[in-house]
């Protein structure tokens, strides 16, 4: 089967032009993020320009930019007004609301990312603020965490979404310029973040969220995308056989949850998947665990950043997504047969994109966007910051 | 109309809308009368900081609603410390236990927990807790990822009940990888551990014996390696001694896919063994893993051209 690409567009438009099902409450926080994937994933499909007339995009770039705080960086979430607000003032960041509305450095991400998707000129971003704000929320530890509290301190998870996010929000800033022109402008530790994801390559070889832990797909390929967008996969990773052999190891043929009972059910019971007449292969994001849509991304592009996307049969990688994952009304599902969501969907769509799919723009592996859209950033918004 | 807006407790608080500032926004969920309302009156209280009982039930209702927001779960947090009267075990046991029990999924109820377990200052009670949690999901990431914080924090590396409780999972499902990892991490996450020949020796055995249970399990495997790779004392003759048995070269019977890859890798490195490593690499990629073909075969480059891989 192809990529449907009408029903493909279709899923993605409904996701832009109408209310999100009620089940997308849990995502209200980060409205920013699937913001985001909405509109790449249009990108991806070549459909951005047709889905929106000027107005549309003019009324999207206003309601992202409407997320920006003064103090630098972006929520995920609209702003709630002031109560009281004084006359004239629409931007004021004297609000108390602030503090339990704080920028996060995953909306920050996205919102940049959506903000070049549209061809924004980034001439509103506050560029300075943002990376200030940015070098704060790394931690004494080096690590980086979602936000800023309003005492100074640090809060959310320490695991490497952060310092991801955070190392391609100073590269579409262009804060790797800033930091070697004179006066230097602060910057985050580059060289203390490669040490913390140093520490986190486990003993099988993949990269979990803490020193010694379970090593996890999408972990590892936030560890090694923050590294490379650094130039710094060499510093990063003790071991790049030990990383490779694990990245290759997560292929499985292993697909129905709840059904052992599967096409190659002799893996699991002890045996081998010899079979070869199956065109598909799906991926696991942790060690005896089943393929998952979203592990094809993760796992794939970990290895395309690396250099070493040949290791796989991308043909039997992509069969999976068309045809185990992809769902006939659109969008990809987690598992066979199952509904589509917006992140499945989105990274199924994206992975297609590293594969080499005929039918979707090529992506870019360390930002999941568009090459188009890497190649406007590096040729139009980072040689204006210098 | 609505819970709040008909309470009289509630009477004093203007509620805030959710505002979209534009005419076309983005990512708009169609959400439930009971959710909008809740949240309009909680950005009212969050825009005077207002830290109250009644916060501590309004924000356990937008929870319920959404488990997932995480400045919900900080402004409660916050809140909770600043009520003299307010029970942080209170908080543990009657209203965080039973929600993570039924949001599986979630990054928020974790990192509350880990922020009221260290301001409670003790775990009693949290490996009881955690086995419910388990029962629920054996691989549950952000459970093993508590459970390694608590090790962490309360130092509980070597610890025997530690120890046990991944050797009772481990027998429950010898292919939990979590499980194996926690071992592991009991074990060696100290950076003593592995200078611990003794240690080291222990769990090889270990790792062998289960082995001997479910031959084509990759997480036994896995920790053998690493304990090749990483541990002191480890002779690599007795660990081939012990692959050669799943993995007859010559013809000889393959049970364990796992036992070829480490063959390869070992005989890999001497060259008087090259023959044998490519032999292993062969039976790979054509007959007992070809899913794999690619990367074998990149392995094999590597042998013949003298540059082993892991």
């Amino acid at each position: 089967m192809a990529l449907n690409c009408a029903k493909q567009k279709t899923y993605w438009l409904r996701c832009l032009k109408t209310f999100l099902p009620n089940g997308y409450t849990s995502m209200d926080s980060n409205r920013m993020m699937i913001a985001c994937f909405i509109i790449s994933a249009l990108d991806i499909l070549s459909a951005l320009d047709a889905s929106m007339t000027t107005d549309e995009r003019s009324s999207y770039i206003e309601w992202i930019y409407a997320s920006q705080q003064d103090t630098g960086g972006f929520q995920g979430f609209p702003r709630t007004p002031d109560a009281n607000p004084e006359p004239n003032d629409s931007h004021s960041d004297a609000r108390l609301t602030i503090i339990w509305e704080p920028a996060t450095v995953p909306s920050t991400f996205f919102a940049l990312a959506a903000l070049l998707l549209l061809r924004d000129d980034f001439s509103r971003v506050g560029r300075r603020e943002c990376l200030t704000w940015l070098t704060k929320c790394q931690r004494a530890d080096c690590s980086f965490g979602q936000n800023l509290n309003d005492k100074g301190e640090v809060d959310g998870g320490y695991d490497t979404r952060f310092g991801y996010l955070a190392m391609h929000i100073r590269w579409m800033l262009g804060g790797d310029l800033l930091a070697t022109q004179e006066p230097a402008w602060p910057d985050v530790n580059i060289d203390g973040l490669v040490r913390s994801i140093r520490a986190l390559q486990a003993y099988d070889g993949g990269f979990g969220d803490l020193p010694c832990s379970e090593p996890h797909g999408g972990y590892t390929n936030c560890a090694v995308n923050a590294l490379a967008i650094v130039d710094k996969l060499a510093d990063g990773i003790p071991d790049e056989d030990a990383l490779i052999h694990w990245l290759v190891l997560r292929q499985t043929r292993q697909f129905e949850p709840d059904n052992e009972d599967d096409e190659d059910e002799d893996e699991e019971q002890g045996g081998f998947a010899t079979a070869t007449t199956s065109s598909a292969i799906g991926f696991n994001g942790r060690c005896n665990k089943i393929a998952d849509t979203c592990y094809t991304w993760w796992i794939c592009d970990t290895l395309k950043t690396l250099g070493q996307i040949e290791l796989i049969d991308k043909s039997k990688a992509t069969s999976y997504l068309l045809n185990k994952t992809q769902h006939f009304i659109g969008g990809f599902g987690k598992y066979p047969s199952d509904p589509p969501d917006i992140y499945h969907s989105y990274l199924g769509l994206a992975a297609l994109g590293i594969l080499g799919c005929p039918d979707v723009k090529p992506v870019h592996s360390t930002t999941s966007i568009s090459v188009d859209a890497v190649d406007y950033l590096e040729k139009v918004i980072r040689p204006g910051y210098s | 109309m609505g819970k709040y807006a008909d309470s009289p407790e509630w009477a004093d608080v203007v509620p805030i809308s959710q505002q979209e500032h534009m005419p076309a926004p983005l990512a708009q969920i169609a959400y439930t009368d009971e959710y909008a309302e809740a949240m309009s009156y909680l950005r009212a209280t969050m825009a005077s900081n207002e830290l109250s009982e009644r916060v501590l039930a309004l924000t356990e209702d937008i929870i319920r609603l959404n488990p997932s927001h995480y400045t919900v779960w900080l402004y409660r947090f916050r809140t909770l410390s600043a009520l003299p009267t307010a029970s942080l075990t209170t908080e543990l046991t009657t209203f965080l236990n039973p929600l993570s029990l039924r949001h599986l999924k979630n990054y928020q109820i974790w990192h509350h927990r880990q922020l009221l377990v260290s301001a409670i200052g003790s775990y009693e009670g949290e490996a009881e807790f955690l086995v419910d949690m388990f029962a629920k999901d054996a691989k549950n990431y952000h459970v093993w990822s508590y459970r390694q914080w608590l090790v962490r924090h309360f130092k509980l590396f070597h610890s025997a009940s530690e120890l046990a409780f991944t050797e009772q999972l481990i027998g429950e499902d010898v292919r939990n990888n979590s499980a194996w990892n926690h071992r592991w991490h009991v074990n060696f996450a100290d950076g003593d551990g592995l200078s611990d020949s003794g240690l080291v020796a222990k769990e090889l055995e270990y790792a062998m014996g289960k082995i001997e249970l479910a031959a084509q399990n990759e997480s036994a495997w896995n920790y053998l390696r690493g304990l090749l790779a990483k541990g002191a004392g480890v002779e690599e003759s007795k660990v081939v001694q012990f692959a050669v048995k799943y993995a007859g070269l010559d013809g000889g019977e393959v049970k364990s896919t796992h036992a070829l890859d480490l063959l390869a890798s070992i005989y890999g490195k001497d060259p008087a063994k090259k023959e044998s490593a490519v032999q292993a690499l062969e039976l790979l990629a054509d007959k007992y893993d070809p899913i794999r073909a690619p990367y074998w075969r990149y392995r094999l480059a590597m042998v013949n051209s003298g540059v082993a891989a892991s």
